[in-house]
């Protein structure tokens, strides 16, 4: 994808410092009821299940894993949209896991959301001024008279008209009415904004623009950003360091370019396998590394490593019955497997061009 | 009935004199009253129904030009001890009923009834219906268990019966029932309707509400750290104009009915106050409108017109504010 995006550098260690966001273990299930009137719990959804992450000041972090690997989810249980069913969410050195909405309050003005799909997250009864400048009534950061000029200005900032600024969010189009999202998260002058797929709703040419649009305001404001995207080629682009999640764990986590020249875990490697290459020489040298099957599913996860069933390089009975867990492998990069990858083996397999 | 231009398909009133050739930005309202204007016949409902309210706020200066009372008798002749109704005159327009009273100011007299009880009673039953299905919609759980059943309960209860019997009873004591909440008269007849009434609307507005409240838009209001009241009233509000406006539109008539019928039975409305049921119910007293036919006809022909301005204009509505609609 021709996306015009400065590459990122290498970033530097960052143990030192006190992470914005830790989880630790955070577990999220689903139960599934039957019964009308007694209902009883027949099973669970493992969405997320049992997540270490730590997002670190002024980086981005990317998430990817295929569609229902739990990568919303965990983004609304960091924003506390969902209660965590087990494990600890750390903000600032500060456990918020349990906090009631009244103790959140604070909270939520330093951490904001955009969405994925620009046509829901926007009320569609609400003009595009009061839309930007709820988080200001909210809050009160701003008295009454001024929010107008505040929400011009920030629409200014995103690239909107300000003079649109009684128009309804039917009148603009995707790329734009991202931007309302963008503007709205700004609002409160936050210091991390959860991105949940912000442009996979949006056509190619507006990726771009969003994406510029997100990295500008992220020198502007020294923003953080958890980037979540099931596009490889976009993720790329954005984040300092990687996760990869598979059926609710992490199973690999490095800086972007450390991942995609040299990722551990198989199931990385079958990823950075299927992202498309414009140069059709090029893909056709390349071998795809094709999964068999299916997800498994997350009511029932498989033992073990929960990849083996679909894994190219498992080897049984070792995968099946010991869950394999984080392990670092180069300085930054972890992955959890029993049998990664060989280096740089991705590279000439696949031919991911560098 | 008014004969109505149909307007050209695109151009609103509200958007006059702005040429097809810019593209201009459309509000909801805008795309509403073009598709509204359309529907003839709800345009004709909503002329009458116009009409309707207007003739019942100037009953009392009808009745001065006319020079009879609502009350007033007018024993014209008398036969065997009591008055015969006399047929429509010069003086009498519909006549007069079987008390002397001028059947024509009766009529403009009851309209105010209907109309006052009709808004009043649906007024109420609006606002209790969204207020309660939006709590029930929004918080679901227990609280959502509790009111649902409560309108299960109070739709499962036999309408008419109950309505005759609270009515009964509230108006025995002078002081009403509910420690003086219902008072005898207009204000308990629209009490009792519209305790029927709300779960209608709440049930609707509920359904609305559970499907709504798991959209994107709810979440990133609580990300944004809004309170309760602000989703339900700020966010979900707005976006259940549509069903609330049709649905207490296709009530107000349902609602006129049940006033209608409860004053057919006697109960509720005092004896003074005019009322269409009433003047029904007094048409079928021994028989009379086999003779005295203009009783029955002006009164029967005022509620069924009335009830249907208010089902086409509720049609109207539900057409023109849901676009998804198959009508056109």
């Amino acid at each position: 994808m021709s996306v015009e995006v400065n590459e990122r550098s290498e970033p530097e260690q960052r143990t030192d410092q006190t992470p914005l966001v830790k989880l630790v273990g955070i577990k999220k299930y689903f139960p599934i009821r039957r019964g009308i009137i007694f209902q009883r719990t027949v099973g669970n959804v493992h969405a997320v299940d049992g997540v270490d992450l730590e997002i670190y000041p002024g980086e981005t972090v990317g998430l990817v894993g295929e569609t229902g690997c739990g990568k919303s989810t965990l983004a609304r249980v960091i924003m506390k949209l969902f209660e965590a069913t087990e494990g600890q969410l750390f903000y600032d050195g500060q456990e918020y896991t349990r906090f009631s909405r009244r103790r959140m309050r604070p909270l939520r003005r330093e951490v904001q959301m955009i969405f994925q799909d620009p046509y829901a997250s926007l009320n569609a009864r609400k003009t595009v001024g009061s839309i930007i400048g709820e988080p200001f009534r909210i809050h009160r950061t701003v008295s009454k008279g001024k929010i107008k000029g505040e929400v011009q200005q920030l629409m200014e900032l995103v690239g909107l008209n300000p003079e649109h600024y009684n128009r309804y969010p039917h009148e603009f189009s995707g790329g734009q009415r991202q931007r309302i999202g963008v503007a709205r998260a700004l609002a409160l002058k936050p210091r991390l904004i959860i991105a949940d797929e912000p442009v996979s709703a949006l056509d190619v040419s507006i990726q771009a623009q969003i994406l510029n649009l997100l990295e500008d305001l992220q020198a502007e404001f020294k923003l953080t950003y958890l980037f979540i995207a099931h596009d490889l080629s976009v993720v790329k682009h954005v984040s300092d360091r990687v996760a990869v999640m598979y059926l609710g764990k992490v199973v690999e986590m490095a800086p972007g370019a450390m991942l995609y020249r040299n990722p551990k875990h198989p199931y990385t490697g079958a990823l950075l396998s299927a992202v498309p290459i414009p140069d059709p020489d090029l893909a056709a040298q390349k071998k795809r590394i094709i999964l068999e099957g299916d997800v498994p599913s997350p009511i029932d996860p498989p033992s073990g490593c929960r990849f083996h069933p679909r894994c190219p390089r498992a080897q049984l009975p070792k995968c099946s019955t010991d869950e394999p867990v984080l392990e670092v492998h180069h300085p930054g990069q972890l992955a959890a497997c029993h049998f990664p990858l060989e280096d740089r083996a991705i590279m000439e397999t696949a031919g991911v061009s560098e | 009935m008014a004969t109505v231009q149909a307007p050209s398909p695109s151009a609103g009133p509200a958007d006059t004199g702005v040429t097809q050739v810019a593209v201009v930005g459309r509000s909801p309202w805008n795309l509403f009253w073009s598709r509204f204007v359309r529907d003839r016949a709800a345009l004709a409902g909503a002329v009458l129904i116009g009409e309707l309210i207007v003739l019942a706020i100037v009953a009392p200066l009808v009745a001065k030009m006319v020079g009879h009372g609502p009350n007033e008798l007018f024993p014209l002749s008398v036969h065997g001890g009591i008055y015969l109704p006399t047929g429509p005159s010069s003086h009498f327009w519909f006549g007069g009923d079987q008390n002397g009273r001028d059947v024509f100011v009766r009529t403009i007299y009851g309209a105010r009834t209907s109309l006052v009880v009709a808004f009043v009673a649906t007024g109420f039953a609006m606002i209790i219906g969204v207020v309660l299905g939006t709590i029930a919609g929004y918080f679901g759980g227990w609280i959502d268990t509790i009111i649902s059943r409560v309108i299960d309960i109070v739709l499962s209860l036999p309408l008419l019966l109950f309505a005759i019997g609270l009515a009964t009873v509230c108006s025995t004591t002078a002081t009403g029932c509910l420690g003086g909440l219902l008072q005898p008269g207009l204000s308990l007849v629209s009490g009792i309707i519209a305790l029927f009434t709300w779960p209608y609307i709440g049930r609707i507005v509920r359904g609305q509400v559970l499907s709504l409240r798991e959209r994107e838009f709810i979440q990133a209001a609580h990300a944004m750290g809004a309170s309760d009241a602000r989703i339900m009233f700020g966010e979900l509000l707005p976006n259940l104009v549509a069903p609330i406006v049709v649905y207490t539109t296709l009530i107000i008539p349902s609602n006129i009915i049940f006033e209608a019928s409860l004053s057919f039975l006697g109960v509720g409305i005092p004896q003074t106050t005019p009322s269409w049921g009433r003047m029904l119910s007094d048409a079928t007293a021994n028989n009379l409108f086999t003779y005295a036919w203009w009783m029955m006809l002006f009164p029967g022909v005022f509620l069924l017109l009335t009830t249907l301005a208010f089902n086409l204009v509720g049609d109207g509505l539900r057409d023109a504010l849901d676009p998804r609609g198959s009508r056109r």
